[in-house]
């Protein structure tokens, strides 16, 4: 019986669906199965951050009204052999197509399949994020160092702690910015994880790559050399229990007089 | 002779009306007529009616009440009963209890209780914190926090660290509570109540005790 994660943020646009996709195939680089599920319906992003668009059939919503098997709609990504598929959303109605008690019986029967069921939630707090959450056994609240997010973030971590059948929710820190820590305009690491008082997943790094390898359809973790890759490559081990030190954020820019005083410490 | 239902007795405290317990409502209506009726005087006179056993309903209490006022030269200043309904009691033992609530107040979150509440954690921006009495937070206050919210004027919040947006005390609105002056140099354990002008003030916690509201619900110290 595999986990049903579902990754949720509130504020949208802080980067929800690009952690599904790089969390997700990440976990399958590790050797999972994994099922992605896109439950923004009606304004589906998730199968062309993978660039899987045109191989779509059926969707959710077919699936959810019996007009075919859910292995007939899931799409398999063809990088990582046979372990990742995507469960694309519906484009054509919206989200009330769907209710809580379908979303559960659906994630349900994939959880059979599945090591893991990661949950793509759409923004806000309406009826997709309460279909979103139905089936997650856990969840992961995703919150950029913008003080809009984090107050969004704080009222979802509220309405998660409200649903029993999920547990304690964990944070992932995303698009941290190096330059604008080191100058203190932005909210850091720690005041943030002070603030929403939940356990840190990891933390992402602002970097250029994620966005344009989202728009060539490939995920970003595919390439092992990128620090953000690395990020997601990390999360994913910490999914899977094992202890894994945060990055660090800053990067070490000696300037010449302190490379001559390290000279002399030495 | 038959045992009268009413009878009036003065003590120090002034007239008292003392209601029979066991006689049938009519013929307490009836005798408290009379009585009022034999009161001829020209000045008024304030009566207590003392209701005893006998549980009445508010609507009779003012059956009896216009009974004896009649003729406008008794009036009615006190009832007392020694009676109260099962759910009275309950609403009383409701707001005398404290209420410990651990964890986050987060955004959105409204918790509300008829008591006092302590609460073990922070309470966060947009979170709401309303309670009939007192309310006492082991965290960081930086929400809303509504005091005395039926109208105790008595009523005060304290907080480990006070940066609240919205402090209310009863009927006392006070907004950007963590721009405010009293603030500024200090945020640590403070407590919130109204001073004698009528406005929202902050004092150390350490005076709570000398405050009057405290007097009823503080429990052992010496």
């Amino acid at each position: 019986m595999g986990e049903a994660i579902v990754i949720t943020s509130g504020k949208g646009g802080v980067g929800k669906t690009t952690t599904t996709a790089n969390l997700g195939t990440a976990l399958a680089l590790q050797g999972k199965t994994v099922c992605l599920v896109d439950t923004d319906i009606g304004l589906r992003n998730l199968d062309v951050v993978l660039g899987l668009e045109n191989r779509i059939i059926y969707d959710l919503v077919d699936v959810v009204e019996g007009r075919c098997k859910i292995h007939q709609a899931l799409v398999k990504d063809k990088r990582v052999d046979d372990k990742l598929y995507l469960l694309p959303a519906a484009q054509t109605t919206d989200k009330t197509a769907v209710t809580a008690e379908q979303m559960k019986a659906l994630i349900g029967e994939l959880k059979t399949q599945y090591d893991f069921v990661l949950i793509d939630c759409p923004a806000g707090i309406e009826q997709g994020f309460r279909n979103a959450v139905a089936g997650a056994d856990q969840a992961i609240v995703v919150v950029t160092p913008e003080i809009s997010a984090v107050r969004d973030a704080d009222r979802i971590i509220g309405l998660l702690e409200q649903e029993t059948q999920i547990a304690a929710p964990r944070l992932v820190i995303n698009r941290v910015c190096q330059h604008l820590i080191e100058s203190g305009d932005t909210l850091d690491v720690s005041e943030i994880t002070a603030h929403l008082a939940i356990d840190l997943l990891g933390i992402i790094i602002d970097d250029e790559e994620v966005i344009a390898s989202s728009n060539k359809g490939e995920p970003v973790v595919m390439d092992p050399s990128n620090k953000a890759a690395l990020a997601y490559r990390n999360i994913a081990r910490r999914i899977l229990g094992e202890s894994v030190p945060l990055q660090t954020i800053t990067e070490n820019r000696k300037g010449f007089f302190s490379k001559m005083f390290s000279l002399f410490i030495k | 002779m038959k045992q009268p239902l009413v009878q009036m007795k003065g003590t120090k405290e002034g007239f008292i009306v003392k209601l029979d317990e066991q006689g049938a409502f009519s013929d307490l209506l009836a005798e408290l007529e009379q009585l009022a009726n034999n009161y001829t005087t020209d000045r008024h006179i304030y009566v207590q009616l003392h209701l005893g056993y006998r549980y009445c309903t508010s609507e009779q209490i003012q059956q009896l009440t216009r009974a004896l006022e009649q003729t406008n030269k008794l009036i009615v200043s006190k009832v007392s009963s020694d009676v109260i309904t099962v759910e009275e009691r309950n609403r009383q033992v409701a707001r005398h209890k404290n209420e410990l609530y651990v964890g986050m107040v987060r955004s959105g979150q409204v918790l509300r209780v008829p008591g006092d509440i302590v609460i073990i954690g922070n309470v966060n921006q947009n979170g709401r914190v309303e309670a009939e009495g007192n309310i006492y937070i082991l965290g960081r206050l930086k929400g809303i926090a509504h005091a005395g919210v039926e109208g105790n004027r008595k009523a005060v919040v304290a907080a480990s660290f006070f940066e609240a947006t919205h402090i209310m005390i009863a009927d006392v609105i006070q907004t950007m509570s963590n721009e405010c002056e009293a603030l500024q140099n200090n945020n640590e354990l403070l407590c919130a109540h109204i001073n004698q002008q009528g406005d929202i003030d902050y004092r150390s916690v350490h005076e709570i005790r000398n405050m009057p509201s405290f007097f009823m619900t503080a429990k052992g110290g010496s």
